[in-house]
């Protein structure tokens, strides 16, 4: 079943801007979780990649997370979110991507079909050994392309349709979400958790706590003074609702207790960034158990 | 005073005597500053809220306790845990007015005036003004009036704070709350 599109999962294209609620619900969800408005389930329409599929060359991104594939059964925390108040994202830590870039050479003519959408050229057919449809050009010979141009500027499919320029090696794969866009998605998570609280039929309810797709599932904490805790795991990882209660001592200590951090203000604190990433860890290590302390 | 994460399960105990000094050079060099104990007040007063905005984080981050339904929680949460807690003292609470919207907190010791005596010219000085500074920041999400009534400093018998509840400050509460 489709879902009406209230609530997506944190990653496809965030430029169009998801369709306004227009249906409360499919009735996927409705009927397994009657009058509890804090669980959502979304179903991805969309093919998304999944982890592990068809991932030819596992390049390390520019960006410092780990990408390597983990061993199997192993439980990973993507990523953490603080919100403040009033909606505005605070903090972000991507944790663990699961990345499969795919780089490969290709000579002309290029048997791929290329199509420029929103700012980025992504492939529109032409699926194999990886590189999937809607995967975005990430890199052509090594150098990050800037949405649409290379790296010298120049325009990626002008380029590429030149055969003077080939052979040239292009790296495929899902593209990042900027960091405009994950602002953006966590004003947005804020009005959802809002009209989360608001939908409910009974007084004094909490906003979403958890919002489940697939691969992955969203834990919200929202302390009483109005700060919001999100972490994406790995659906099967326990103990989340600990390590919210964790990071929120750490946000407690390491920024609030900071003179020169401003409340409210983007969390640019060393220690806060070192302690979270102990916590985290500590956190996978327990995997589908919960922490032992 | 405070739990460090990551230094294991023994807490980092301070000398209170420090906490003492500390305070009161805090307030000796802002009468220098200021001149004028009205100032030094108001001053002491802002300093104590900016402390009780993050202190309130602190304190719901490790002892969980919900939501307060009524000013009366909300006043056995400040004397019996976050007194204790912070100051490790347990202040009574007393006087509750008819409308149940003010209540007073008497404390027998303050550790912030041991050893304090206030000198004849800085009879209107409200030492310990800090207090109500922080709890007011604390409790940002409602408009309160914190005042000292009894001070030891000034001869009383006992320190005395009286709080009345003044209203809900809609605009910082959080989202989707009514």
């Amino acid at each position: 079943m489709r879902e009406g599109g209230s609530a997506q999962p944190l990653a496809p294209t965030p430029r169009r801007p998801p369709p306004a609620p227009r249906s409360p619900c499919c009735g996927c969800c409705c009927s397994q979780d009657v009058g509890r408005e804090r669980k959502l389930r979304t179903r991805d329409g969309r093919k998304t990649l999944r982890r592990g599929a068809g991932a030819v060359t596992s390049l390390p991104p520019s960006d410092a997370t780990t990408s390597l594939p983990r061993a199997g059964g192993a439980m990973a925390i993507f990523s953490v979110y603080v919100v403040n108040k009033a909606g505005g994202l605070i903090y972000q830590l991507d944790h663990y991507a699961p990345r499969s870039d795919t780089e490969k050479t290709f000579s002309y003519p290029l048997d791929l079909v290329l199509r420029p959408r929103d700012e980025r050229v992504v492939v529109a057919f032409g699926q194999r050994d990886g590189i999937r449809v809607g995967h975005a050009v990430l890199a052509i010979n090594g150098a990050e392309v800037n949405g649409r141009l290379t790296a010298d500027g120049k325009d990626v499919l002008e380029f590429l349709s030149n055969p003077a320029n080939y052979p040239v090696s292009i790296r495929f794969g899902r593209h990042r979400l900027s960091s405009n866009e994950k602002l953006m998605l966590a004003s947005m998570f804020h009005s959802l958790f809002a009209i989360g609280s608001q939908l409910s039929p009974e007084v004094g309810s909490s906003g979403i706590e958890m919002l489940e797709t697939d691969t992955f599932k969203l834990h919200c904490f929202q302390t009483l003074t109005g700060i919001k805790f999100v972490v994406l795991a790995d659906p099967r990882q326990a103990g989340i609702d600990a390590l919210l209660r964790k990071i929120y001592e750490i946000y407690s200590d390491f920024a609030l207790k900071n003179p020169f951090y401003s409340l409210e203000m983007p969390i640019r604190c060393e220690l806060f960034d070192q302690n979270l990433k102990l916590a985290l860890e500590v956190a996978e290590k327990a995997g589908p158990f919960g922490p032992g302390s | 005073m405070s739990r460090q994460a990551g230094r294991g399960t023994e807490s980092k105990k301070m000398n209170s005597e420090l906490f003492t000094l500390t305070y009161g050079a805090l307030v000796t060099q802002l009468c220098k500053d200021y001149e004028n104990d009205e100032d030094v007040n108001k001053q002491l007063d802002k300093m104590g809220y900016n402390i009780g905005v993050r202190l309130i984080e602190d304190f719901l981050a490790r002892s969980n306790v919900g939501r307060c339904h009524d000013f009366r929680e909300t006043a056995d949460v400040i004397a019996k845990i976050a007194f204790k807690m912070y100051l490790g003292i347990t202040p009574s609470i007393t006087n509750w007015s008819p409308g149940g919207d003010e209540f007073s907190l008497i404390l027998e010791n303050n550790p912030l005036v041991d050893f304090v005596e206030l000198p004849d010219n800085h009879s209107s000085l409200i030492y310990s003004n800090l207090l109500c500074g922080v709890l007011r920041g604390a409790l940002e999400m409602m408009a309160v009036d914190v005042k000292f009534v009894q001070d030891t400093l000034k001869g009383d018998s006992v320190t005395e704070i009286r709080m009345k509840f003044i209203r809900r400050i809609e605009d910082n509460l959080p989202a989707g709350e009514e």
